[in-house]
């Protein structure tokens, strides 16, 4: 009986290796209705289970970390919208300060290029630069392979998602890819007002009105943003030194310029600009209408700012309300298990 | 008797899984090759400074007289075509597929890795590539000196393009098609170390090079102008690629007032410009 058992146990323990692993299952990825197509191409990346599964597990773990105490998600909060709550700039290795505001991490299907500077081309080596940037993550992408390797579950989560073959750097980048292009916000209120489901109040209303007329020809719908980069007339941070885009092209012409960001979960992902100098929305309209500094490069749409008036103001506010959504930060699908 | 029969058993399981394993082995090895593909070559190339071996940490002169070191000399080949007959070479299309299990014509490059290759002078094991042919006498090889721009714009690469070979940049994406790196005295930088990180794939950034290389006649080592691959043998082709080159040519380069470059642009384009001279085919063999 004994030796049945322990016939048995033998054969369980070689089961794995005489089995390939089960194809991991297809996870279908959602156009929310009226939306353009993603720039996202899933038939060359596609989504499994498995992988997105991994991919969370990887976002929020201090593994990827030199020191262990900065996964992803230490900057990108699901609370804030997978920003950082209430920093203009983030914390990294060794108590150092990212140079720029950490983005919300949504939509990320429909961007074709990442970084305010649109330096990344690819959603799956963006990671690349948090990881090893000495005042981020910090670490060895070596290293995190080397420990990735050492650790049970994950080569059992990385061999359920990819199949036979080495934890790899690809495999790592593809997981975490799978997990961040699948956080989709498309909730909010205004998307329920959109769908016929609610209805904006008066001064959401009133707001709306103002944001067609003023604010959506660079925060375009449905994205809140038409992924340009622009020049909003900001003075340059003596630290910082940062000139935006024209370190990726070398061209003057983009001296200045960031990405435009999504207006969507706005409420959630103060503080605002690049450099996450103005800590709430009044700060930033107040810019708009009278703090625009002109310089060459400079958005025509901004050469004599955009006027608004104390009651623009607070329709515009109250408007912005309505792209929170809750559901999103709150899907327990994109939480840590 | 039982238990015997069990040890035989768990033999035979064990043996079955050994097989599968292997099998899974092959199957992820898997390259592209033509069926007449019978013969090798191989490729090997060897760093050296006017004519010499490179030695890391030797002390060398660049053509304006000025000394450094190399500590370490890296690449990027790929598309590695052959040609046979005494017309030029055709242009080659950069955008031709080298992925693995594409079906590949006589003389393309049959190489897992997805079809590139990283030189690097630290690493002996990473000196030299084999590729299977069709045997045949062939007059010239032809090869791309960088990653073709696909796979900087398509995500996460692995095998030669693995970001963890230290040759991509994380702030731009792409790829540091070659590199250089030592010290010199004239560098004014820290350590009056010198490096030379050239990458560009688009645009007139573009860095990406494909080379031509004529197997020379009449030298002792190459009686004949040809390189001729025989049925069930492996022939070497050694090549060599010189530093120096890398200052000199179509741009006159100074490390006293270049000691690096980091970034796409017109100077790595010079740098391209001139490594693009850095080889040589040195001899054939056996």
């Amino acid at each position: 009986m004994k030796i049945v058992l322990t016939f048995l146990l033998l054969l369980a323990g070689l089961g794995w290796c005489l089995i390939p692993p089960p194809a991991p299952t297809p996870l279908a990825f959602k156009v929310p209705k009226g939306w353009p197509a993603p720039g996202y191409d899933f038939k060359a990346h596609p989504l499994t289970k498995e992988g997105f599964e991994l991919g969370r597990k990887l976002f929020y773990d201090g593994i990827l970390s030199r020191d262990g105490n900065f996964p992803c998600a230490s900057c990108h909060q699901p609370f804030a919208a997978f920003s950082t709550l209430e920093h203009p700039l983030s914390h990294g290795f060794n108590d150092q300060f990212t140079t720029r505001n950490a983005p919300g991490l949504f939509n990320l299907a429909w961007q074709t290029a990442f970084h305010w500077d649109g330096g990344v081309n690819h959603l799956e080596v963006q990671p690349l630069t948090p990881i090893t940037a000495p005042n981020e993550m910090a670490e060895d992408l070596g290293a995190v392979i080397g420990k990735l390797q050492k650790d049970t579950a994950y080569r059992r989560m990385f061999r359920a998602a990819f199949g036979e073959g080495a934890v790899n750097s690809q495999r790592l980048l593809k997981a975490l890819a799978q997990f961040t292009v699948s956080l989709v916000s498309a909730r909010s209120k205004y998307d329920k007002v959109k769908n016929g489901e609610a209805a904006f109040n008066q001064y959401e209303q009133a707001g709306y009105l103002l944001f067609q007329q003023k604010c959506a020809a660079c925060h375009r719908e449905p994205l809140f943003t038409d992924l340009s980069y622009r020049n909003t007339g900001l003075s340059v941070d003596s630290a910082l030194m940062d000139f935006g885009r024209m370190r990726i092209t070398g061209r003057k012409e983009d001296s200045l310029k960031f990405k435009v960001p999504s207006l969507r979960n706005v409420y959630l992902t103060a503080p605002y600009g690049h450099d996450g100098r103005f800590s709430n929305l009044s700060a930033v309209l107040d810019h708009y209408n009278r703090g625009v500094i002109q310089s060459p490069t400079v958005d025509t749409l901004l050469k004599r700012g955009i006027p608004l008036t104390a009651n623009d103001k607070f329709y515009l506010i109250s408007f912005l309300g309505t792209l929170t959504d809750t559901s999103f930060v709150k899907d327990p699908r994109f939480m840590p298990e | 008797m039982k238990k015997l029969l069990f040890i035989g058993l768990f033999s035979a399981l064990s043996a079955a899984c050994l097989q599968a394993r292997a099998q899974d082995g092959r199957a992820n090895a898997r390259v592209s090759r033509s069926p007449a593909a019978s013969a090798k070559l191989r490729i090997r190339f060897q760093p050296v400074v006017d004519g010499q071996a490179l030695e890391r940490g030797k002390t060398y002169t660049d053509p304006f007289g000025e000394a450094y070191t190399v500590d370490r000399l890296r690449f990027y080949i790929g598309q590695v075509q052959l040609f046979s007959g005494n017309t030029p070479p055709g242009p080659i299309d950069p955008t031709h597929s080298t992925d693995p299990g594409h079906p590949a014509h006589p003389g393309r490059l049959a190489h897992p890795d997805n079809g590139y290759f990283l030189f690097d002078s630290d690493d002996s094991t990473a000196a030299a590539f084999t590729l299977s042919l069709a045997p045949g006498r062939y007059d010239s090889l032809s090869f791309l000196l960088g990653v073709d721009s696909l796979y900087n714009v398509s995500g996460a690469q692995t095998g030669a393009l693995d970001p963890q070979k230290g040759m991509f940049w994380t702030w731009r994406t792409g790829y540091v098609m070659a590199k250089l790196e030592g010290s010199s005295p004239l560098s004014h930088l820290p350590q009056h170390r010198i490096e030379y990180h050239i990458g560009g794939f688009e645009g007139i950034h573009k860095v990406i090079r494909t080379l031509h290389l004529g197997f020379p006649p009449g030298t002792p080592d190459l009686p004949g102008a040809s390189l001729v691959l025989k049925e069930g043998s492996v022939t070497e082709v050694l090549i060599t690629a010189d530093c120096n080159a890398w200052f000199r040519g179509a741009h006159e380069i100074r490390i006293a007032a270049t000691p690096s470059c980091s970034e796409p642009g017109i100077l790595a384009r010079e740098f391209s410009g001139n490594y693009a001279k850095m080889f040589q085919v040195r001899r054939v063999s056996p």
